[in-house]
């Protein structure tokens, strides 16, 4: 409450200007703009005048060779509505999505459960588990992958030595997609790590409260675990779905940047970035990159509406 | 009937033993309070009647029922926690109805324990609310009202009002002697390293030391008669004052000398001893009385007064650099060095011997010291 008020007070402030300090007080003033002034110059230059300028020329036709030409909101309204393409990549990548976090938060979760038990192994597991996090995001594992998951990979030698019929995963439209996915789920270690914190922040009294109710270790986990993780399991919700929005590398490597087989897995970002640096059609790339921005927003913005269904804050 | 017994109980992590060999038998409806210093084992013990913690060795009978492997829940016994314990999440209501939903209990019956138990603890106006927003004593209420609900045969206290303010602990503590008239049949256990929780709430107190009990017995008779040096001391506020004495054995009665100087009239039995040995005086400061110096069984200067209006605390530093503690009833005026003569009624007197185990009186007190 206070933050609140003093930070209230602090913008209802007049602006003041450096020459208005006392003397003791406009050298320090000075010091902190001197050491902010690489942040800031960051800020402007790299970031909200590249984001203004990707914004206008989103509107416009631009070859990244010759001068962009204005062309209003003919880029939005072919990306809506005549770019079959674009479409299969909102498909393909809402597909990865909504199937990929949901799956990854329930596993970070349960196996966060299962390793707060203090045990003398828990830590080295915590460490196994979280080591595809470290990992995952890299062109060697989209590799890994590859090879794992191929025609000839380790996943096909051992179903043949079983005796099972192998195809190539990767290669095949109907699985190539789902291979992506298994590799997102794969990389639960670092909503893991904040579940972990989270469920070691449970005071242990709760727990002996609720044994001594009677609840099952199913019941505290559902009942008393859950909900007191609820806002972890947003923060989680809301990290994940912009992070598998914006997914490029995992489908870059395992399709050789097409998104193949038959567009399967063409991610958004990908589908983007061949619009943009293969076909040199810069000013689409940006009318999608906004899209995908103001998906992400709106996602977020209903992902926190609803939270107040479903997340039991402390205070 | 005997509601819960203790028999050789024990406990360790690893190799280190913190409860070791309890006997205990607690009666149907009694308030037995464990006290005892940090670290003593009392909530370990506690914990262990719970079922939160396992039990190493001995037995373990709740009614007629040997219960070491039965599961908390199903030991017939509520716990209310010294952080309350309430589930955040939940109102007020449905932390009162937690237990009886898991159980299944009928909705309507649910409703009535909980109407019941809310009434009781004048909970009604705040079923709706969330724990974060009732105050301290109302959320420890609510832990109250959950081992109400349950309908337990013995509620267990983890030190419930250590979390609350000074005035709220008094009001709470009253509350809890109001809900143990209400509940005759309940036996309750209560951890507490308050004394006066302990004086006042007890049938019995049980007091720990070191895993072990040290003295079982009715408050007063704690207060009256310790059975040791450690008893002694932890039981009464500010503490009992020790002094070194030579204790003089004579077969029937024992004499006490103190420097070399017998303190007359003072006897305690010897049961059949002889021989002289060190050991401890005991004095509590509210029975030390001015006297003069032919009289004084102990004499020093004042070293620090403390004034709480009811009472005048003064702390006296003796010559042999041994501090004692003295307690007058309402304001005194006690000035710093000023030399104090100090005697007691020897019926107020306690002695220990060697190993701190306290002398009996030899069939009553022969005369003023």
């Amino acid at each position: 409450m206070e933050t609140v008020q003093t930070s209230r007070l602090f913008f209802r402030r007049k602006p003041v200007s450096v020459d208005a300090l006392a003397p003791s007080h406009r050298g320090e003033a000075r010091t902190a703009f001197v050491f902010l002034l690489p942040w800031l110059l960051g800020l402007i230059f790299l970031t909200t005048l590249p984001m203004a300028g990707s914004f206008v020329l989103s509107f416009s036709h631009y070859d990244l060779l010759s001068p962009p030409q204005w062309i209003g909101l003919e880029n939005y309204e072919r990306l809506l509505a005549h770019d079959p393409r674009y479409l299969k990549s909102l498909e393909v990548t809402t597909t990865y999505v909504l199937v990929s976090v949901p799956l990854s938060i329930a596993m970070a979760l349960v196996i966060a459960v299962a390793l707060s038990q203090q045990t003398p192994t828990a830590n080295l597991f915590r460490g196994i588990f979280y080591l595809p996090s470290l990992l995952g995001g890299s062109v060697a594992v989209g590799v890994l992958w590859r090879q794992i998951f191929g025609g000839n990979g380790l996943v096909n030698m051992m179903l043949g030595g079983l005796g099972f019929q192998t195809t190539s995963w990767i290669g095949d439209p109907r699985y190539a997609l789902w291979i992506l996915i298994i590799l997102h789920i794969w990389q639960f270690g670092a909503p893991m790590v904040i579940f972990l914190a989270g469920v070691r922040q449970i005071p242990k009294e709760i727990v002996d409260a609720s044994i001594m109710d009677g609840a099952s270790p199913v019941q505290r986990f559902f009942r008393i675990t859950l909900p007191l993780l609820s806002p972890l399991i947003l923060f989680n919700l809301v990290m994940q779905t912009i992070n598998a929005f914006q997914a490029f590398v995992p489908a870059f490597v395992i399709s050789d940047g097409t998104g193949g087989p038959i567009d399967s897995t063409l991610f958004y970002t990908l589908y983007l970035y061949v619009e943009g640096f293969r076909n040199f059609r810069m000013g689409y790339a940006m009318a999608m990159a906004w899209v995908l921005l103001a998906i992400i927003a709106v996602f977020t913005a209903i992902s926190f509406y609803a939270s107040r269904f479903w997340v039991h804050y402390e205070s | 009937m005997t509601a819960i017994s203790l028999k050789d109980i024990r406990k360790s992590y690893g190799s280190l033993e913190v409860i070791s060999s309890i006997d205990l038998d607690i009666e149907r409806g009694e308030f037995v309070v464990f006290v005892g210093p940090s670290g003593c084992g009392k909530s370990t013990l506690l914990r262990m009647i719970a079922g939160l913690e396992g039990i190493n060795s001995g037995d373990l009978m709740i009614g007629d029922v040997r219960a070491n492997d039965v599961p908390p829940s199903q030991r017939g016994i509520a716990m209310v926690f010294q952080s309350y314990a309430l589930y955040p999440h939940m109102d007020v209501h449905d932390n009162l109805a937690f237990s009886l939903k898991i159980a299944h209990v009928d909705k309507a019956e649910i409703d009535r324990r909980v109407r019941l138990a809310a009434e009781m603890l004048q909970l009604e106006p705040y079923l709706k609310r969330r724990p974060r927003q009732l105050s301290g004593g109302q959320r420890q209420r609510v832990a109250i009202g959950r081992a109400i609900v349950r309908e337990a045969e013995v509620f267990l206290f983890d030190e419930p009002l250590s979390n609350l303010d000074a005035a709220l602990r008094v009001a709470t503590r009253i509350e809890i002697a109001r809900l143990k008239e209400r509940l005759p049949d309940t036996t309750m256990i209560y951890v507490t390293h308050d004394q006066i929780e302990a004086m006042t709430l007890a049938d019995r107190i049980v007091v720990l030391n070191g895993g072990r009990i040290e003295q079982v017995g009715r408050p007063v008779e704690l207060y009256d008669s310790p059975r040791n040096v450690f008893v002694a001391g932890f039981i009464g506020s500010p503490a009992m004052n020790f002094l070194p004495v030579d204790l003089v054995f004579e077969g029937d009665v024992a004499r006490i000398e103190r420097s070399g100087k017998p303190l007359a009239l003072v006897r305690f039995a010897a049961g059949g001893r002889t021989g002289c040995e060190r050991g401890t005086l005991g004095i509590r400061p509210e029975h030390m009385r001015i006297g003069t110096a032919e009289q004084a069984l102990i004499s020093g200067p004042v070293d620090l007064v403390e004034h709480l209006g009811e009472v005048t605390i003064a702390y006296l530093r003796l010559s042999d650099d041994i501090s004692v503690t003295v307690k007058f009833e309402r304001t005194r005026d006690l000035k710093k060095g000023e030399v104090l003569h100090l005697t007691a009624d020897p019926a107020d007197l306690h002695a220990f011997d060697q190993s701190g185990l306290a002398l009996a009186r030899p069939g009553g007190v022969e005369a003023s010291a």
